[in-house]
């Protein structure tokens, strides 16, 4: 092998993985420009190559004598690999949560990265630069490499020093480092931008001096003391019995270092900090954000809610029975660890309870709280779960969509969409009333759902439009090589926690899902069709294919007889209708009414009779059907792997007495042979075995000849076969989602094949900016020319 | 390469090798009594039992005497010892110094005055055996085993139960071999006669005496002594050059001298490119098998070009099988032993079969490799003296293709390289990918999906091990799986385009 040849594939491989994920936003570049410099720094490396191409770090690193205890090796590159066989396991793996993003975690070793962002995250949950480079250097096998303690020192130095504080509806700007802060107001930009008492004060530098108390703001319910003690006690007990095991062959230090930092998270005992601040003018706090950010001291919002005296506490409270489970209770102490709220965004697997976490969230902050969902039904599922969890009243919730408009007036909490608050068009009157409304409050909580969905550009819309003081993403799904995710980090805030599917599964808070590929062979005919035709008629073929159809048939039947729930996602509408008419089953898509949405999934939920129901990507997110518990996949959107986990989520919440089987959840996803849809769903798995899911290949289904299925003769076969060539190129193509989201990105959601999307749309894209390129640097004269 | 396609590698197993060789190279083998053991050893059950019971005939036994000696109920009493011991000839005791030994039926040694021994010693690794006390009267000893034999048939036959193909195929086996052949009856009945060299040497292996066949005796004890984790170290590491010779790995190469590129070339594991030697196809898939199997092979090969070399195939394999019977850890004499004995015994420490210190000693210490070479290819044994299971696994594959493997070994990284893309080298770790390019490589090289599979599987860490049950059979399902979609994807190009030309026809 060559290793150019390697390396150009490699390169390959991760352009495509760039290029996979939705075109749906060209990210603008003005948030690019408000990004710090350093948000895109990588580790650079230089290391040797060995003979077969692989990075060479066996001169560079040096093993450590007893490397066997110790769990982790890291790579030059910010690769961390680590062994979840070691006994410090549990350690380690809280530690690299904390301080970068996870790749991959299936069974024995699992793969973590350093990033810039990830390292801005440890920080803005309170860990220092000296403790991570040190606890680093413990858990690892070899010496660490010197570039790596550089990238850490590099990222970490800078970040999360200054703190932008709302504190009696004031703003200030308030550090532990008084140094830094002299260092900002030497800026003459933060200098206007800074309150002062009076004019005469002007000269007087000195800072506000304050303490801070370290105490966890989240209060939670201990109830029943049983439940509660039961899970923190097989915790712990686990933990100890771990810890003695163990402890004999490793390294004290280790220990050592983890109990110091664990105390950190925990916050059991009071320390006080001391601290310094300033208090700025609040017209000023947009330069501010962004000359800090030029000066790489980004400013972390916290929200001092308990202190906050200007907006009314609201009645808001947990019903005593609810309980939260150990990682979302982990994931809120992130949140809420200094007695602040912090921003920033928590990732927890489809079905693990997002949503509470939301409701806690809320029922800690206590004020007025706005939440953004992605849906009309999720609108209503929010409500739902407020309403199920905790003491609210119904008077104090707003739902604000196009289909429910409720009162605003004295509510605390408002439900709207993303489409709702960004929608630049002409509303109607009563819309722009509540609009108005909307935008004169001062919110305390925004509580962002599905946050990996939304473009950046709708996103700052809303954020614009809205004003809260602490915004709270909730997401299943933080792809990552996106530049989407960048905006995030800055937008919102860091990630504050991201769980661990496997860990969730094993200890049954998600199903377990047996996630199966069936391969349809194509009959020869749809084939040599599919050969002739265009990318977007092959899709339709591939879904259409007879086998494909029986195979789906046949799995429905099954499972209808185990009494299993079904759901049947097709992207493709023609081809939903087609499924749906011909089995006898309701199926719901983009056009359907909310009312008749609703009817259908209540009839799914409750009716014995309905097993069955067909969607199309419009059930992607945020529909919460409890009940089902197989999932059929007959067309996807190319190979969108966020797509393949939010469909896994559909039926990810834990099934109940059904402890004796090992998997009680299947997720079929139908492929018909030698064509994309083969390679596209190789991608489309991407994600989730990265979690630690593995596929089954099924090629046959046991018992399928047997079955009376549709489809069977040849005839058959040719008729619904004219019937898909009759098709007009609309049916071919994939579903819009009209009414949801507006105006631009919609046309970009197109299927497909990636060689058109990507293909002709880069080319493109690449010969204007290079057009406009040449523009700038033309003659002075011809500029002229062209404006007139 | 031929575009047809691989050899694939067949690894022979001794009884299949011994058959391709010449009557008259096996009626020579059969001199040594080492050679008769290891020869019996690996005959199928019945045969050794056929054996056995006549062993000590000198005329030929009548062929439908011999087939009701027969039963399909194989734990019954067909088991040569079992066999014996019921028939009374010996039995078991514990001998004054612990040692288990046989011992002759106390009533039938009385009746002798001079009987066949007085206390056989188990025949491996026993130094000293004494003389023998009693002269041997064989006639008299035939005479009488033959009698009780015949006795006995008649016990024997109400319980068993013939069946004819078993019979017939180790008639056959012991025909092939020339253990015995067939020799009419005075009466004309047709009739097997064991060969009487074999009876004679393996009757010495089984009941003791002869000489020594090592020499040994006059060693003093050796200044430099080895123990045994030394010499599976030495032998590995000898043997792993070969392997990184194979590989063009620079490491360790040195110690690789003409002898061994001969054979690599003789046997199409290497073969000459610009000059230099370079591996075939049937190389890597003989670097995937395990350590015995490769020893076995090489040394396949190796007595292939023994005659070219001007030595003596009987030699060779006669030392070699002695060899296979001596004692890990116990250094034995060389100086006994002639011009060509002592160049194959130069050849073997090549390959790292025997250790010595240096050339021109006169000690030298057999090591694992050689102990095991005739066990290693009998599957029975396979799994319990193989030398790789000294070291123990070092590889984690997970589910998402990725492979970890534990090991700085240049070599293993090198295989590992052969059908999996490199990403990073730790001082202690590999990390690679498994992905379809780099397994439709490996393929293109000739290697086969089980082949990767057998290789992931038997070097698998003991983490992965100790999820043995439902996780591991799914991770071997998986794999297989995987691996079979990676060669379907390649078999697809071809069948895409028949498929195709297919149906554009019949429409």
């Amino acid at each position: 092998m060559v290793p150019d040849e390697k390396k150009s594939k490699k390169t390959k491989y991760e352009a495509e993985a760039v290029e996979e994920e939705d075109a749906d936003d060209v990210s603008d570049l003005q948030t690019a420009k408000e990004l710090p410099a350093s948000a895109s720094r990588e580790v650079v490396e230089a290391a040797p190559e060995d003979e077969f191409g692989a990075q060479d770090y066996r001169k560079t690193l040096e093993l450590k004598t007893d490397h066997t205890s110790r769990p982790l090796w890291v790579a030059p590159n910010g690769h961390i690999f680590l062994e979840s066989f070691s006994p410090v396991y549990r350690h380690a793996h809280d530690f690299l949560i904390a301080i970068s993003e996870p790749v991959c975690r299936p069974i024995n070793i699992h793969e973590y990265k350093l990033t810039a962002y990830s390292l801005y995250a440890a920080v803005s949950v309170g860990l220092q630069t000296n403790d991570i480079i040190e606890y680093l250097r413990r858990l690892s096998k070899t010496s660490l490499p010197s570039g790596i303690v550089e990238f850490i020192k590099l990222c970490t130095l800078s970040y999360g020093k200054v703190k932008l504080v709302l504190k009696h509806n004031r703003y200030f700007v308030e550090s532990q480092y008084p140094d830094v802060l002299q260092k900002l107001l030497k800026d003459p930009y933060i200098q206007q931008a800074r309150k002062r008492e009076s004019e005469e004060a002007a000269g007087n530098e000195a800072l506000i001096a304050g303490e801070l108390s370290n105490k966890s703001a989240l209060q939670l319910n201990k109830p029943m003391g049983s439940t509660a003690d039961q899970q923190a006690g097989t915790s712990t007990a686990a933990e100890s019995a771990d810890n003695g095991e163990v402890k004999e062959d490793v390294p004290d230090d280790i220990f050592e270092l983890y109990d110091k930092i664990d105390k950190d998270e925990d916050d059991e005992d009071e320390a006080q900090l001391k601290t310094v601040s300033f208090e700025v003018n609040q017209e000023n706090i947009e330069v501010l954000q962004k000359r800090c950010i030029e000066l790489e001291h980004p400013l972390l919002a916290e929200y001092d809610f308990r202190n906050d005296t200007v907006n009314p506490d609201v009645n808001l409270d947990l019903k005593p029975s609810t309980v939260l489970r150990p990682y979302q209770e982990k994931s809120l102490r992130k949140m809420f660890g200094n007695g602040r709220a912090r921003s920033g965004v928590i990732v927890l697997p489809c079905g693990a309870g997002k949503t509470l976490v939301g409701v806690t969230a809320a029922c800690t902050v206590r004020k007025r709280c706005i939440c953004l969902a992605t849906s009309g039904v999720a609108v209503e599922q929010w409500r739902s779960q407020f309403k199920m969890w905790s003491t609210v009243d119904d008077s104090l919730i707003c739902r604000f969509t196009s289909d429910a408009k409720d009162k605003p007036m004295g509510c605390a909490i408002c439900i709207s969409t993303y489409s709702m608050l960004a929608h630049s068009t002409k509303r109607s009157w009563e819309a722009e009333r509540m609009m108005e409304w909307l935008q004169t409050q001062e919110w305390g909580l925004m509580v962002l759902d599905e946050v990996q969905t939304i473009p950046a550009k709708m996103f700052r819309r809303v954020l614009t439009t809205v004003n809260a003081h602490c915004k709270l993403g909730l997401t299943a799904t933080l792809v990552r090589e996106d530049d989407k995710i960048a905006d995030l980090n800055f937008l919102i805030g860091p990630k504050l926690y991201e769980a661990n599917w496997m860990e969730l599964q094993n200890l049954g808070y998600i199903a377990r899902v047996q996630c199966a590929e069936v391969w349809c062979p194509m009959t020869p005919e749809f084939y040599s069709e599919y050969l002739v035709m265009k990318s977007q008629r092959k899709l339709l073929l591939s879904t259409m294919n007879p086998n494909k159809f029986r195979a789906c048939q046949f799995l429905i039947r099954y499972h209808e007889r185990r009494n299993d729930k079904v759901i049947v996602f097709s992207d493709n509408v023609f081809a939903l209708k087609h499924y749906a008419v011909k089995l006898s089953k309701p199926y719901l898509y983009g056009p359907t009414s909310q009312g008749e949405r609703l009817q259908i999934l209540q009839n799914f939920q409750h009716n014995p009779k309905v097993n069955t129901i067909f969607v199309s990507k419009v059930a992607d997110t945020s529909f919460d059907l409890p009940e089902a518990n197989v999932l059929i996949q007959i067309s996807a959107h190319g190979g969108s792997r966020r797509q393949e986990a939010q469909r896994l989520g559909r039926i990810l919440r834990a099934k109940k007495g059904s402890a004796a089987e090992e998997y009680n959840a299947y997720f079929y996803s139908l492929v018909s042979q030698d064509t994309n849809e083969m390679a596209f769903s190789l991608k489309r798995q991407r994600f989730l075995v990265n979690q630690g899911y593995s596929y089954k290949v099924i090629t046959k289904l046991e018992g399928m000849e047997k079955e009376e299925l549709y489809y069977r003769s040849r005839e058959e076969q040719m008729t619904l076969l004219h019937k898909v060539l009759a098709a007009s190129d609309e049916d071919a193509e994939e579903e819009r989602l009209l009414g949801e989201m507006p105006g631009k990105f919609l046309s970009n959601r197109r299927v497909g094949s990636m060689q058109s999307l990507s293909g002709a749309d880069d080319a493109i894209y690449m010969e204007y900016s290079k057009n406009k390129k040449k523009s700038d640097h033309v003659h002075p004269l011809f500029k002229k020319f062209k404006k007139l | 390469m031929a575009a047809t396609g691989y050899r694939k590698l067949v690894c022979k197993d001794l009884h299949s090798y011994l058959r391709s060789l010449p009557p008259s190279v096996l009626d020579k083998l059969y001199c040594h009594p080492a050679t008769c053991l290891a020869v019996y050893r690996d005959l199928p059950e019945l045969a050794r039992h056929y054996v056995m019971r006549i062993l000590f005939v000198e005329q030929a036994v009548a062929q439908a005497v011999v087939k009701q000696w027969s039963t399909t109920s194989s734990e019954e009493q067909l088991e040569a010892a079992a066999a014996l011991m019921e028939l009374r000839v010996w039995y078991e005791q514990p001998l004054p110094g612990g040692m288990p030994g046989w011992l002759l039926n106390p009533i039938f040694r009385k009746n002798l005055a001079t009987s066949l021994l007085g206390g056989g010693t188990p025949w491996l690794g026993n130094k000293n055996l004494t003389p023998d006390k009693y002269a041997k009267d064989v006639p008299f000893l035939d005479k009488y085993a033959l009698e009780r034999w015949e006795a006995s048939d008649t016990v024997l036959d109400k319980t068993c139960a013939p069946k004819y193909k078993e019979q017939l195929e180790a008639a056959a086996a012991l025909m092939e071999l020339r253990v015995w052949y067939e020799q009419p009856l005075p009466g004309g009945m047709p009739g097997w006669l064991l060969n009487p060299i074999f009876r004679k040497n393996l009757a010495t292996s089984l009941l003791g005496g002869g000489t020594p066949w090592l020499g040994n005796k006059n060693l003093t004890p050796d200044k430099y002594a080895k123990d045994v984790p030394f010499l599976d170290k030495y032998a590995l590491e000898r043997w792993e050059c070969v392997l990184h010779f194979m590989v063009g790995s620079n490491e360790g190469s040195d110690g690789v001298n003409k002898d061994i590129t001969d054979i690599l070339l003789h046997s199409r594991l290497m073969r000459v490119d610009d000059g230099e030697p370079s591996i075939t196809a049937e190389g890597f898939q003989f670097l995937l098998m395990d350590t015995s199997s490769q020893v076995w092979f090489f040394l396949l090969q190796y007595l292939d070009t023994v005659q070219t070399r001007g030595m003596d195939l009987v030699e060779c394999l006669t030392f070699l099988f002695q060899l296979s019977f001596s004692t890990l850890g116990k250094d034995y004499s060389a100086e006994d032993m002639n011009e060509n004995q002592l160049r194959f015994l130069q050849h073997l420490r090549e390959f790292g079969l025997v250790y010595q210190r240096k050339r021109k000693s006169h000690r030298y210490y057999p090591t694992r490799l050689a102990i095991n070479i005739v066990s290693g290819v009998s599957k029975a044994v396979a799994a319990s003296t193989k030398l790789d299971t000294h070291r123990p696994g070092f590889i984690v594959v997970e589910t998402n293709y990725r492979v970890y493997a534990y090991t700085n070994s240049p070599l293993q990284v090198a295989l590992l390289a052969l059908f999996c893309e490199m990403l990073y080298r730790f001082p202690n770790l590999a990390v690679a990918n498994l992905t379809r390019a780099s397994v439709r490589a490996a393929m293109s090289r000739g290697i086969t999906a089980e082949q990767i599979l057998h290789f992931l599987v038997s070097h698998a860490h003991p983490e992965m091990m100790k999820n043995v049950s439902a996780r591991w059979i799914s991770f071997k399902l998986y794999c297989a799986v995987s691996c079979l979609q990676i060669c379907s994807s390649i078999q697809k190009a071809v069948k895409c385009k028949t498929l195709c030309c297919a149906s554009r026809l019949s429409l």
